[in-house]
């Protein structure tokens, strides 16, 4: 189920797995994306607590810390072939308008 | 100046988008919602102000928790942290508020919202309204068959006209509710794959105007019924008014303190819904056993009736005004006769029997005269035929032992339109059983003796026109 559901990455699937690179707070994504993406992408708070609830059941991200309240995560390799292969994706659409238009 | 108010508020369980927009009116007008209980939805006053609000769905949240999980308060924190600070929580919902300009949104996937409150509504909306409906539906069959089986008894009996329409609404609300969140669903589904938010429907003027017809009804149940009935109807009209409010309240009170104590979900829910069940069935068995016992002790007596017993019983020795009496028709030497009137009337029927008998200390009971009718005045023309089919039913084909037939008489003589009399073919003779129509008005009247033309013109005169 939640294979087929991350078949393809939205731009807020995108950033936060690109955020978890490194380990990283969960609420710290809510300031690093916006940061990354001078201010165009913005996730809203119950949707990265859903997005990172539904990542670690997908085993796409892994818990490596809980202090309090705060809990940081990392990538996994599963999530960092998910983020390739949407790389992958998005570089072959790329490629096809550039061909499309003529530009190179 | 009061400093909190209660307010009556319906919305859909899915409808967050106008509930925030309402929550953001109400705090313009000085109103900060302050907790969201079953009855009410109770505002504290603040200084009037722009303030954003944002309804959230936690599909794992309990209305019976005992506080919010773990998960519950790192969501919270989440949306502290973007400056969504929480208003209250009502089960799986949670209503958070913000006083920054433009802030961002606490739901910015479409997909992920709709999958949020598609959970929670399985669990707290279609469930209920699922099981609501199907019990409205079972009582709506068993209605329907009353109606059929018996159309003057349930058109003419308030109570069941108005609980009719009570779970005909009920039916309504949950069909309409279910039909409109499921046209949002899809369109919303459908909008989210496009990465876009469809704003939820609002069915409140709906609902408002259904509760309007329920309390209208209602009204005119409690005039019908208690205001105008007997005393035994009276008790059970009061006990009903009584019944359903105290019940809710009680559970709720056990809910409330199980949560107090701390008590697991599943305990609490469990205890709480065992409650509810022994509740219901010990308050109805109470108020069965107290109208049995009242009415076999004289407890259902008017003040100034008179009460006799006979056979270990006290019998209430009634005396009703009645529109005819024996006295009317025949040279009685008896003053101790009992003259009875019951029946119910509603905005379609009214269906009245009396009756007029000697006392049942009586040494020579079977020697004093009876009188006993029924009238069935019809007020809406169109049910006049089904009235009187039904009347004609009953006494050719309800009644026990050998089957009768009524047989058309001569209608001038009882001032009547048509005029029927049982006829008893086992014994090849005629019954003293008469059924006569009038323009209105159908009466089904049985002597103890054959009338005389006199007797049958009075009677025309006395209940033609009741």
């Amino acid at each position: 189920m939640a294979r087929e559901k991350f078949q393809t990455l939205t731009e807020q699937m995108f950033y936060t797995l690109l955020c978890l690179k490194e380990e990283c707070y969960g609420m710290d994504i809510l300031d690093r994306v916006p940061q990354m993406t001078d201010q165009r992408v913005r996730i809203g708070s119950g949707t990265l607590y859903t997005l990172l609830e539904q990542f670690l059941e997908a085993e796409m991200i892994r818990e490596t810390k809980v202090e309090g309240r705060r809990r940081s995560y990392i990538l996994t390799e599963k999530g960092k072939q998910m983020l390739d292969r949407e790389c992958v994706r998005l570089e072959a659409q790329l490629r096809d308008y550039r061909l499309t238009f003529g530009k190179e | 100046m009061k400093n909190t108010k209660r307010r009556l508020e319906v919305f859909s369980f899915y409808n967050h988008t106008g509930i925030a927009a309402h929550l953001e009116k109400m705090a313009l007008k000085g109103w900060m919602i302050q907790r969201i209980t079953n009855f009410f939805w109770v505002y504290q006053r603040i200084e009037p102000k722009k303030i954003r609000f944002a309804v959230s769905y936690y599909p794992k949240a309990s209305e019976f928790d005992p506080e919010p999980s773990e998960y519950q308060k790192d969501f919270q924190e989440f949306c502290a942290h973007t400056g969504w600070k929480l208003a209250c929580t009502a089960a799986q919902m949670q209503v958070f508020y913000n006083e920054e300009e433009n802030p961002t949104p606490i739901e910015t996937e479409p997909t992920l919202e709709l999958e949020s409150i598609h959970a929670s509504v399985k669990k707290s909306f279609l469930l209920p309204y699922g099981m609501l409906t199907l019990v409205g539906l079972l009582q709506g069959i068993l209605l329907v068959t009353g109606l059929l089986g018996n159309p003057i008894a349930v058109l003419a009996n308030p109570t069941q006209l108005f609980t009719g329409v009570c779970w005909m609404s009920l039916i309504l609300i949950c069909g309409v509710e279910m039909i409109c969140y499921f046209t949002w669903y899809h369109r919303a589904t459908k909008a989210a794959q496009q990465g876009e938010f469809l704003n939820t429907p609002d069915t409140s003027v709906f609902q408002r105007i259904m509760l309007l017809l329920v309390l209208v009804c209602g009204a005119y149940w409690l005039v019908g019924f208690i205001v105008a009935g007997n005393k035994m109807q009276r008790w059970i009209g009061i006990f009903m008014c009584i019944y359903m409010p105290a019940l809710i309240l009680l559970v709720n009170a056990v809910k409330s303190f199980l949560k107090r104590r701390k008590a697991s979900r599943g305990v609490n829910r469990t205890v709480t819904i065992l409650t509810s069940f022994v509740l219901a069935f010990a308050m109805m068995g109470i108020m069965t056993g107290v109208t049995l016992w009242g009415s076999s002790h004289g407890l259902f007596a008017e003040d100034d009736e008179e009460t006799y017993e006979h056979g270990g019983m006290i019998w209430i020795a009634n005396h009703d005004e009645l529109p005819l009496t024996v006295e009317d028709l025949l040279d009685v030497d008896y003053d101790g006769y009992i003259t009875e009137r019951q029946g119910t009337q509603s905005m379609f029927l009214g269906n009245f029997k009396m009756t007029q008998y000697p006392r049942y200390t009586e040494e020579n009971f079977a020697e004093i005269p009876c009188l006993q009718y029924r009238i069935v005045a019809v007020k809406m023309p169109a049910l006049y035929n089904i009235c009187k089919n039904r009347l004609i039913f009953e006494k050719e084909s309800l009644t026990a032992g050998a089957p009768m037939r009524y047989e058309p008489q001569d209608a001038a003589a009882w001032g009547a339109n048509e005029v029927y009399r049982l006829y008893d073919p086992e014994y090849n003779l005629f019954r003293d059983t008469y059924l006569l129509c009038y323009d209105r008005t159908l009466v089904e009247i049985q002597f103890d003796w054959e009338p005389t033309p006199e007797q049958m013109q009075l009677v025309g005169e006395r209940l033609g026109k009741f």
